[in-house]
């Protein structure tokens, strides 16, 4: 049993949780929604102690157990999952970190998420969704009581996201484990959640219902595929692609094309290359030639990686975008954050900036690597709108998503799986 | 192409050499021989390598017995790109000086074999081991530093890489998105934090490869005779 009352939290002198109270039955799971920059992950990062001891900021409130006990009892997996693995082996970061220890139990714990054939990786080399599948198996074998999950889901394909759901029941059912999970997806938690919290601007609402689900309604029925009005296309063909003296392609067999106003989506499990499929139609595009046939031999493109961080190179979103992409900062629900340093931006406000400044520099070509994920239905509906008006001035998309509805979008959908 | 631009691009084939040359290969057996004997390797080859051409044709055999031998063969080649770096620098800076192609071919020679050297030591290094060992002595707060930095680096690197790529590809000079993954590297240290955080103390373990380091000590034994006869 956890009880939180009258929790106020400020970071760098901004109120950003007002007096938040809420309770979490034994073994129960909580989902926490709430529009991206109400305060969710900083309420997590409270119960969890990594705020004030490691972000500072100012903690008022009540809390059973204590904060200071919850320390110890809570974990915190951080929305960004690489900055959980501290280790450059898949067997050292569990060995190190988990009570497992011996390698036949490794091996089917980790089959279990389909990482059994990792176990010797190095941590940098897997994507996204292997990393998030891997810092939750250390989650759960932690011996951690309290589990403190941040957007668990957002890098995952279907199978992967239910195989989750279901670990979390069973480990709140049989093993007493209790959960707070920030996740958008309703569809996905909706009959497994004890509680559904909802965060706005800080303040807490117990809801029984889909905060969202209008929205969500209104994806599902008003999005569908951009008429393209252009011949002009990119050809892209990969015969085979593997990293150098690798044994294994990664990639074999993917010919498409993707003309001017058109979105071809890129779906596949974690790990089967649609990042590095993306990254090849990127340099093909930069140098001319590759897997990239484009007549006149390099074309005016962009790539957006998952990491939005790595996109952005201004101080500033105002100044990242320029005059012309005021209205995308706009559209895209960040336009009263135009002036506030990007450091200081919310994981889902740089993503939403990263996009705003790719469609807005009048590129031909935009290749995004998951632009949805870890956004709040609403941003989500703002990003996809976003991309299907630059679609329609001519802008040619692939998009790397396991977002069912950026696939709705999409005039064609290229599907990758590793063998 | 601005100088800046070819800046980025040397700096993108000098990532992916260093990756490919000490980082990326995964956790292989071969990386599971003790410290202080590739140590006493790294050691030996560099002090024969300082005598005559012979013995440095010997070290020279023997850093590449140890990937060969150790089930890493692959790496060979861009750890001797990587290791060409410098010997190349030290040929024509040397030349000038010794007026002669072949002494300075010879130097050149010399400082690619003790470049291999160190390069086939870090690629043989396992921070595993030395934060598995830092704990049996105690120095458990210290024992986390050599596994993170194996962790953090490349991953910064990697991103600087993408970083580099998205830079190019926006036009924008490439001390801009440097200077953003500067303040990125910041924003990771704090992130790294929050993760370790609520995790429990780390608690390496390690094992030994008794195969592997009974062919290192044969080749340091092989190292040791042949420069006896040479």
């Amino acid at each position: 049993m956890m009880e939180v009352r009258d929790l106020n939290v400020w970071l760098s002198n901004y109120h950003v949780l007002k007096d938040v109270s809420f309770n979490v039955g034994e073994h129960g799971v909580v989902l926490l929604v709430g529009p991206s920059g109400s305060g969710k992950s900083t309420l997590l990062k409270t119960l969890s102690g990594v705020i004030p001891s490691v972000v500072k900021g100012v903690v008022r409130g009540f809390s059973s157990p204590s904060l200071e006990t919850l320390k110890s009892k809570a974990m915190y997996v951080h929305q960004e999952p690489w900055f959980f693995i501290s280790t450059p082996y898949v067997w050292s970061e569990i060995v190190g970190y988990t009570s497992i220890k011996s390698l036949s139990s490794l091996r089917e714990v980790l089959e279990e998420f389909r990482l059994g054939h990792h176990v010797n990786r190095t941590t940098y080399t897997l994507s996204a969704g292997e990393i998030q599948r891997l810092a939750f198996v250390i989650a759960v074998n932690s011996g951690k009581e309290i589990l403190l999950l941040d957007e668990p889901t957002s890098y995952l394909d279907k199978r992967n996201s239910e195989t989750l759901v279901r670990f979390v029941v069973k480990l709140s059912k049989d093993y007493g484990k209790t959960f707070i999970i920030v996740d958008h997806d309703l569809t996905l938690w909706g009959d497994y959640v004890s509680e559904i919290l909802y965060l706005s601007e800080g303040r807490l609402t117990k809801t029984s219902k889909n905060p969202f689900e209008e929205v969500v309604r209104n994806m599902s029925s008003k999005l569908s595929p951009v008429n393209p009005r252009s011949s002009e296309c990119l050809k892209i063909r990969v015969d085979s692609f593997r990293f150098p003296d690798s044994k294994e392609p990664l990639l074999t067999n993917i010919s498409f094309d993707v003309c001017r106003g058109e979105v071809v989506v890129v779906k596949g499990s974690s790990g089967s290359g649609k990042t590095t499929l993306l990254k090849l139609i990127a340099s093909g595009c930069l140098r001319g030639g590759g897997v990239v046939d484009v007549s006149g031999g390099r074309c005016r493109a962009v790539f957006v990686p998952d990491n939005p961080l790595l996109y952005l190179s201004s101080p500033t979103p105002a100044e990242e975008v320029g005059l012309e992409g005021l209205k995308y900062l706009k559209y895209l629900g960040i336009a009263s954050k135009a002036e506030t340093p990007i450091m200081r931006l919310s994981s889902g406000e740089r993503r939403r900036l990263a996009i705003a400044s790719a469609l807005s520099r009048g590129y031909e070509y935009v290749f995004v690597d998951e632009p949805t994920a870890g956004l709040d239905p609403l941003n989500k509906l703002h990003v996809i709108e976003a991309i299907i008006k630059a679609a329609e001035m001519g802008v040619g998309f692939v998009i790397a998503s396991h977002d069912p509805f950026v696939e709705m979008i999409a005039n064609k959908v290229v599907c990758i799986e590793r063998s | 192409m601005s100088v800046l631009k070819r800046i980025a691009e040397l700096f993108r084939l000098f990532v992916s050499l260093l990756f490919r040359s000490i980082f990326i290969y995964g956790d292989i057996e071969g990386r599971h021989v003790p410290f202080l004997i590739n140590l006493a390797l790294l050691v030996t080859q560099v002090l024969v390598a300082r005598g005559s051409v012979e013995r440095v044709l010997v070290v020279l055999a023997s850093v590449l017995l140890t990937y060969l031998a150790r089930g890493s063969g692959k790496v060979v080649i861009y750890s001797s790109v990587l290791a060409l770096i410098p010997s190349t620098w030290y040929l024509i800076v040397s030349t000038p000086f010794t007026l002669d192609l072949f002494a300075s071919a010879l130097i050149a020679l010399r400082v690619f074999t003790v470049s291999l050297s160190f390069i086939c030591f870090l690629y043989f290094f396992n921070p595993v081991e030395i934060s598995y060992l830092l704990k049996l002595l105690r120095l458990k707060n210290a024992s986390l530093y050599p596994t993170l930095t194996w962790r953090v680096v490349p991953h910064i690197m990697r991103d600087m890489e993408t970083a580099l790529l998205v830079g190019e590809m926006k036009r924008v000079e490439a001390w801009k998105s440097l200077a953003v993954t500067v303040l990125t590297t910041e924003e990771y240290v704090s992130l790294y934090e929050e993760g370790l955080f609520s995790k429990p103390g780390y608690e390496p373990s390690y094992y030994y490869s008794v195969k592997h380091t009974l062919t290192t000590l044969i080749i340091l034994a092989f190292l040791m005779v042949a420069c006896f006869f040479t």
